[in-house]
């Protein structure tokens, strides 16, 4: 039977076995420590032959996957939904809403509690985040986090500066030298800001961990279903 | 019978779909033999670009989070390595392009003259020689192996040759294709076994 396994690995490696042996092998994998090793000699084997192997001891697969594992549900948009709102509606109706709930806030504030309140609650969704919205990255090297960013959109970053102690503007441009600019607030910010932020591009509101983030993209280049293309490349469906 | 090729290579990449469609669901069990089966080779590739080992490990594992993140987006147009080694490139290029704005050099050159730097920094050639070593003792253990059976594992891993392929040229049936390529990396495994195992005990002194 163990010889049987073993051979079906082998298979595996080749890319002969059926969907349904696949899946169970797999499991057999993750849950067989013996096949485990053996599947990770089989490839060394294979890497080995072809030239490919440079240190026998490697295994990043751990790293990868109790990064993959760690990462927590936060809120977000979703890419398809965004996309359909930016197609059923046009930019101009989009923007003419926004001011009327700008200007309905701004009247109603003495009335309503607007502590409870988030301008883009009715875009957002709960989804998983992105790795590159880790609340436990230090926010003064967060320089690989924005050029991170930016591969999201294939956007090369220029330069970027701290706007507070919670906040970085990021300045990018794109392969067609076009410039979008990426406010990151990794704290929750007042509603005067929020109001601001509504004139000024896509704004999305989203959590690392339990800690809000608030991300603005904007550019006086590029219409705003670009922007909101851009801002969905940052999360998953 | 003209069309026997176009629908071998169909099976091939509908069995490298179905492992991938695995993870579109979620499956992160299945990511982890995919991680473990391209892990050496995407390092190795990255290492070639840069000549920094533990910068590679970094730049791969990277590319393997980032392409679990973006898994959706993989079509199957191409072979999945083929899909992670862009990843990782450019995500070397990235880190490249950081190094050059940190040093505050920004001539054109300087990303190429950092991509060069690097290239002359080889790190960790104690593993880099245990690879070396390893590679051959690997390749002289095929020299080895009975003919019949070399030649079967030949055909499908430096010639990328499916089994039913592989059975047709050799004129066998499947089946024994498959139990002797089983039997030639059982007969290569136990060279790699003993080789880690005495280059474990050589550690350990």
């Amino acid at each position: 039977m163990n010889e049987t396994l073993e051979q079906r690995l082998s298979m595996l490696l080749d890319g002969e076995t059926t969907p349904f042996e696949t899946k169970r092998l797999v499991d057999e994998i993750d849950c067989n420590p013996h096949i485990k090793a053996l599947w990770l000699r089989m490839n060394k084997q294979r890497a080995a032959l072809k030239g490919e192997l440079i240190d026998p001891n490697l295994d990043i697969s751990s790293s990868v996957m109790s990064h993959l594992n760690s990462t927590s549900q936060t809120l977000s948009l979703s890419n398809t939904q965004t996309w359909q709102f930016s197609h059923f509606f046009p930019t101009h109706y989009i923007k003419a809403c926004c001011y009327l709930l700008g200007f309905f806030l701004v009247l109603s504030s003495p009335l309503i509690n607007l502590k409870n309140f988030s301008p883009s609650d009715s875009l957002s969704k709960i989804t998983n985040p992105s790795k590159t919205f880790n609340q436990n990255l230090p926010l003064p090297g967060n320089e690989a986090l924005l050029v991170d960013l930016g591969s999201n959109f294939d956007g090369s970053l220029k330069n970027y500066r701290m706007v507070s102690d919670n906040a970085i503007e990021a300045n990018y441009q794109l392969s067609n030298d076009e410039a979008v600019k990426i406010k990151v607030y990794f704290n929750d910010i007042s509603q005067t800001e929020r109001l601001n932020l509504i004139e000024t591009g896509i704004t999305l509101h989203t959590k690392a961990g339990n800690e809000p983030v608030v991300l603005n993209v904007s550019s006086d280049q590029i219409s705003n279903s670009k922007l909101i293309k851009i801002s969905n490349t940052f999360f998953n469906k | 019978m003209h069309n026997a090729p176009v629908k071998l290579k169909r099976t091939i990449m509908d069995n490298e779909l179905a492992l991938i469609e695995l993870v579109k669901k979620g499956d992160k069990k299945a990511y982890n033999a995919l991680v473990l089966k391209y892990q050496d080779r995407l390092v190795y590739s990255v290492y070639k670009f840069l000549k920094d080992f533990e910068l590679s490990q970094d730049i791969a594992q990277e590319a393997f989070i980032k392409a679990f993140k973006n898994i959706e987006k993989f079509r199957g147009d191409s072979k999945f390595y083929t899909w992670i080694y862009r990843i990782a490139i450019n995500t070397a290029k990235n880190v490249i392009s950081t190094k050059a704005r940190a040093s505050e050099v920004y001539d054109n050159d300087t990303t190429d003259q950092l991509l060069s730097e690097s290239a002359t920094t080889s790190e960790n050639p104690e593993n880099i020689l245990q690879a070396e070593q390893l590679r051959s003792a690997i390749n002289k253990a095929l020299q080895n192996l009975p003919e019949d059976i070399r030649v079967t594992l030949s055909l499908r891993e430096f010639d990328g040759l499916s089994y039913e392929e592989i059975a047709n040229v050799l004129e066998c049936p499947i089946g024994t294709v498959r139990s002797r390529i089983h039997k030639g990396r059982e007969m290569l495994d136990q060279t790699f076994s003993k080789y880690n195992m005495s280059n474990f005990e050589a550690r350990k002194i």
